[in-house]
């Protein structure tokens, strides 16, 4: 009974999250606020991730990472390794280091939504060069993660519910 | 014990990501194109409820309201008829005015939110002839350049990007240049004209147009108008900014150059 119901769980979640990379550019769905847009599968792994074990956010992570290459540039990349990392990262963060309450897990999500765009735009820096870089990081990249982070609450409190409160 | 079989499991999870990502390398086409169709279905789901009228619902009289049902319906099947009316004459125009062009038009169905130069996806693909490398344009001049195509759908990196390089010239003083994104510039829907001669004689108010040597733009499509002439803060070469005859992050239709007299042919004069 208890499988069937966290399999149950994980289903809606994996729904979630494939409609979310669906939505993720979708015309006119998100204006751009501030310079930036939020990265919504970004958000959802990493709301994801803060309510689901180590195992299944890893594969959350990579999944929803390796849609938002493939709706990008075509083929698997930065975004699937960075949220397996996250998908790693946060949840053994939040058992070790931190208490599992909604505050400990807002933040994290935070600084991992800063770290995995910050991370983007480092990685851009030797194709386009360091300069052009800071320069798109500081029109967009700040916006982005903040209005990523915004995009998260939303979804980690859907995934709370999802899960009956838990964790 | 447990923390031991979660790094098993990253482990494995990024070797397989790095296998996929170096076997699927641009090959993942089936599932792009899948990606792309719920916003297609969005965006016309979108223009039929901006067409929707308030409602004034009478419970008693149930005919009035199938009549209500009905006129909203037909309402909203002349508002997509009218704007589609009014795309297409748009770029019947432009077929007009250049013969030599076959336009496929289509719809910006999705814009990248990863993408800092306002890169979007349209509701075309290869099955309506769409190819990797065909211009961009709207009525009011260059866009951008198919840089993958899918089944249905495509991804179009605009001019604000410097991945897109267009040999341009100069319509009032023939001067010669290649215009390329800037991460400056991007913001205020400019871009920048370099690699000019030391001599040259671009003034603000000029128009700049594509040269069509390359075989890949044809010649004369309008790109924008100098706004001023700047200088690279590391080299000091001569850049002349271009403010964009389009309004690349407000674009909502466009049209794709599918064929043009001169495509694929380099030559020595421009047009």
């Amino acid at each position: 009974m208890a499988v069937k119901r966290v399999a149950a769980r994980r289903a809606v979640i994996a729904l979630g999250l494939l409609l979310i990379a669906s939505l993720n550019g979708a015309a006119g769905l998100l204006p751009e606020l501030f310079g930036g847009r939020p990265l919504l599968i970004v958000s959802a792994a990493l709301a994801a991730a803060a309510c689901e074990d180590v195992s299944a956010a890893v594969i959350f992570g990579a999944v929803s990472g390796a849609l938002a290459d493939i709706s990008s540039s075509g083929g698997i990349g930065f975004y699937a390794f960075a949220l397996a990392v996250c998908g790693y990262a946060l949840p053994t963060l939040m058992r070790s280091r931190f208490r599992s309450n909604p505050p400990s897990a807002l933040l994290l999500i935070l600084c991992f939504a800063a770290a995995v765009i910050t991370a983007r735009y480092l990685v851009s820096a030797f194709r386009s060069g360091l300069f052009d870089s800071a320069v798109l990081f500081a029109l967009h990249g700040i916006s982005k993660i903040f209005l990523t982070f915004i995009c998260a609450v939303p979804l980690y409190f859907f995934d709370r519910m999802v899960m009956g409160g838990g964790r | 014990m447990r923390s031991g079989k979660n790094v098993k499991i990253l482990i494995i999870t990024l070797i397989i990501l790095l296998l996929m990502g170096v076997l699927s390398q641009g090959k993942t086409g089936f599932v792009s194109g899948g990606l792309g169709l719920l916003p297609l279905g969005i965006s016309s789901l979108r223009a039929s409820a901006s067409a929707t009228p308030d409602s004034a619902d009478t419970d008693e009289l149930s005919g009035l309201k199938k009549e209500n049902a009905e006129l909203k319906d037909r309402l909203a099947d002349y508002l997509d008829t009218k704007r589609e009316n009014e795309r297409l004459l748009k770029y019947f125009g432009i077929s007009k005015q250049n013969p030599g062009y076959r336009l496929t038009p289509a719809e910006v169905t999705a814009r990248d939110p990863d993408d800092d130069f306002g890169s979007f996806t349209i509701g075309r693909g290869t099955s309506d002839g769409v190819e990797e490398g065909d211009p961009v344009i709207t009525e009011n001049g260059l866009v951008g350049q198919v840089t993958r195509a899918e089944l249905l759908t495509s991804r179009v990196t605009t001019v604000l990007s410097p991945d897109i390089m267009i040999g341009a010239a100069d319509k009032q003083t023939n001067d010669k240049g290649v215009v390329r994104g800037s991460a400056l510039l991007s913001d205020k829907n400019q871009t920048a004209m370099t690699l000019l001669a030391e001599d040259n004689r671009i003034k603000p108010g000029d128009l700049v147009t594509t040269l069509g040597t390359g075989g890949v733009y044809p010649g004369s499509l309008m790109i924008g108008t100098v706004s001023g002439i700047g200088y690279d803060p590391f080299d000091s070469s001569p850049h002349a900014v271009l403010e964009l005859a389009e309004d690349i992050r407000r674009v909502e239709s466009v049209a794709v150059i599918t064929d043009f007299s001169g495509r694929g042919r380099v030559s020595a004069d421009g047009g």
